[in-house]
């Protein structure tokens, strides 16, 4: 599935434009994302959610103390983080909902998404959810998790949250579905019960809760099962634009474009000062790394830049990092 | 087997690859004033040509969006009336939830100190008089004088379902929401703490337990208690071992007087320390430090409804409200990033009984 990035910054618009963007906005996007919600949507996904509950909660696991899991086919396969499943082809122990133990071993992992996979190895039927297609899941789509919050409790039982989808990206999905440790491996639901991505990690904000896609598992379904670790598609993980850069009174100014590199390709300029990527502020070139790690080589970053007392934007294809250079 | 640490971890990119990583994801994606909203669409629109939708959801139509909390705003509007801010010192310290008809409301106890203000609209504030404080719910009972102070209306009770959505008024913000994410359970108490870390001597047969440290704003701490001091006894019992400590310490609550015996310097002394509670120790628990500002007082509850509604320690006591606008419980606890805790409406009534019985029984008695 192609998202496609749509980044504020765009030079080339004049007033005429703003004027008619702004009313086309106010009108309502033609993409339908901008829209209000009511008491009976609410009703509707609460209702949706509950009726996908009872099966989600019995595809999911407590995966060997800490971690959670989703059992995804009936013969037993098991989407979880890969921070919890660690390498391939180590026991681990499940509790299914009902208290039962099952013994599983671990399957192959995508470090860099942060997927990984189990197999229960007793024979059996078992409880699961399915996964949903890739490119199912979607900017705005209401959904919902479980996971075993700070550990498993028996009373208690797994945690449900509720939110949207944020960001949908290659190899992660943000939502508003607030995690915590425990829920790591855990799964995120589509309101059909679905499994669209698997919990992984979060930042400081309450909005800033990260899951590994689903896709991210489809795209390396066949070597994942064999038990790969398969490498980081990215050197150091991440986008890498190949700049060196140092501070300056706006932002920062181009020393070095590595040849070779993205930045080369787009053909920057030592001299240029970067104000902005992707409309945020950089204000000093670690700060430029990481907004540039956090992004996937692919991905189409703007930056705002100045060059002789004119500002400009540039749209710029990340690519790999490579591994041994730490040029950022 | 990994390592606990890393099983308990939610933040792995954190860990190894440095904070770094986590950062750049909020300064990319941070939760972007409503503002960006318009600007994105703005782009989105002109930039693209009308075709492609936005590479993120805005702000406002997130969950605790404006315009998701503009369309619950009504459901709450009978339940916000009932809800005023408690202050103390000048500042928030608790919501209020008004019960009856003459001005008789209920708050978060533990978060009260002795003078309180009631702020009942955005210009209108009167000192309240604490009835009465009932231990076991963290609530409190207060009165206010004021016209047309209508308390809330409580529902018939049905049962509260895993998943249902809940909102939470909050006076002078946007109501908050979130979903009940587990079933009503009762929340064992976790008892009282001193806020010190205690050394394992290898020794055998110790006769008393030696500090190790004193954290800062800890009951050791107001108490006087030092690094260095080798515990003796506690309330008279002879103390062997770190454990043994632990546990009786954990028997009492905060708020509880324990006599301490010590050794310092050679010599024996006898202090009264005041417990705390045990949140002392958040700064030492990975998933506390991820939580934000949280309850000191969220264990020790027969019954609680865990939602998820982020509500800041300041802003309970106030009604748990369902999309049907009924009031279900009183929030009572912020526990970690993902948990709330309410009481349910049966637990309220339960305490508001107790409470009006023990300020009934403080002004009947004589002076």
């Amino acid at each position: 599935m192609a998202v496609s990035k749509v980044y504020p910054g765009n030079d080339r618009v004049g007033w005429f434009g703003t004027v008619a963007g702004l009313v086309l906005a106010l009108l309502g996007s033609p993409t339908g994302t901008a829209q209000a919600v009511s008491v009976a949507d609410l009703k509707g996904v609460e209702q949706q959610v509950q009726r996908a509950l009872p099966r989600a909660r019995q595809a999911t696991v407590v995966v060997s103390g800490g971690g959670s899991g989703v059992i995804i086919t009936p013969d037993g396969y098991v989407l979880c983080a890969e921070h919890v499943t660690g390498r391939p082809g180590r026991r681990a122990l499940l509790t299914l909902d009902d208290g039962r133990l099952v013994a599983a071993k671990t399957l192959g992992n995508t470090r860099f998404a942060d997927a990984g996979m189990l197999k229960i190895v007793e024979p059996g039927e078992w409880p699961f959810a399915p996964m949903a297609e890739a490119g199912a899941s979607q900017v705005g789509d209401w959904c919902f998790l479980l996971g075993h919050s700070s550990g498993y409790d028996a009373v208690r039982g797994p945690v449900v949250r509720v939110g949207r989808v944020i960001v949908k990206g290659r190899n992660l999905i943000q939502t508003d579905c607030q995690l915590i440790g425990g829920d790591s491996g855990g799964p995120l639901f589509n309101l059909a019960g679905e499994v669209i991505g698997i919990n992984s990690r979060i930042a400081d904000e309450l909005d800033e809760n990260y899951h590994a896609p689903v896709e991210a598992f489809q795209r390396f379904w066949e070597p994942l099962l064999a038990g790969e670790a398969i490498p980081r598609q990215s050197g150091n993980g991440g986008g890498w634009l190949g700049v060196r850069t140092a501070p300056h009174r706006d932002g920062l100014v181009i020393n070095e474009v590595v040849p070779g590199s993205a930045a080369a390709q787009a053909a920057l300029q030592p001299g240029w000062i970067i104000l902005r990527v992707d409309d945020y502020a950089v204000g000093s070139p670690e700060e430029l790394g990481m907004a540039i790690r956090a992004l996937s080589p692919g991905e189409k970053v703007t930056l705002r830049y100045r060059q002789d007392e004119a500002e400009h934007s540039i749209k710029v294809e990340l690519s790999d990092r490579p591994s041994r250079r730490r040029t950022r | 087997m990994p390592s606990k640490a890393r099983l308990n971890s939610c933040r792995p990119v954190v860990d190894r690859c440095r904070r770094s990583s986590v950062v750049a994801q909020r300064s990319i994606w941070s939760a972007a004033p409503r503002a960006w909203g318009v600007a994105v669409c703005l782009v989105a629109v002109l930039g693209q040509g009308f075709a492609q939708p936005h590479d993120y959801l805005p702000a406002a139509e997130r969950t605790n969006g404006a315009n998701t909390l503009e369309a619950v705003q009504p459901v709450v509007a009978a339940a916000a009336a009932a809800t005023v801010e408690i202050l103390g010192e000048g500042k928030r310290v608790s919501l209020g939830t008004l019960i009856g008809v003459d001005g008789e409301l209920v708050a978060k106890a533990s978060e009260l100190p002795a003078e309180v203000t009631v702020r009942f609209a955005e210009d209108q504030a009167a000192p309240a008089a604490i009835l009465a404080r009932d231990a076991d719910s963290d609530l409190a009972l207060l009165r206010i004088e004021g016209d047309g102070l209508r308390g809330v209306t409580w529902p018939v009770l049905r049962g509260v379902a895993i998943g249902q959505w809940v909102v939470a008024p909050v006076p002078g913000a946007e109501p908050s929401l979130g979903v009940v994410g587990a079933a009503v359970r009762p929340i064992e108490r976790a008892g009282g703490a001193l806020g010190v870390r205690l050394a394992y001597d290898r020794g055998s047969a110790a006769e008393a337990v030696t500090i190790a440290e004193v954290y800062p704003e800890s009951a050791a701490a107001r108490a006087g208690l030092q690094e260095g001091d080798r515990i003796r006894a506690v309330d008279g019992e002879p103390v062997r071992s770190v454990d043994a400590l632990i546990e009786r310490v954990k028997q009492r609550n905060p708020g509880d007087t324990v006599r301490i015996d010590l050794e310092r310097g050679g010599e024996t002394q006898t202090m009264d320390v005041v417990l705390g509670y045990r949140s002392v120790f958040d700064p030492f628990d990975r998933n506390q430090r991820m939580s934000g500002p949280t309850s000191r007082r969220r264990t020790g509850f027969a019954q609680v409804i865990q939602h998820t509604i982020p509500l800041p320690p300041d802003a309970l006591g106030g009604p748990l409200v369902s999309l049907d606008g009924e009031v279900i419980g009183i929030n009572i606890a912020r526990v970690d990033r993902v948990t709330t805790y309410a009481l349910p409406v049966r637990e309220v009534q339960g305490a508001i009984a107790r409470l009006r019985r023990s300020a009934a029984n403080q002004t009947s008695s004589p002076p």
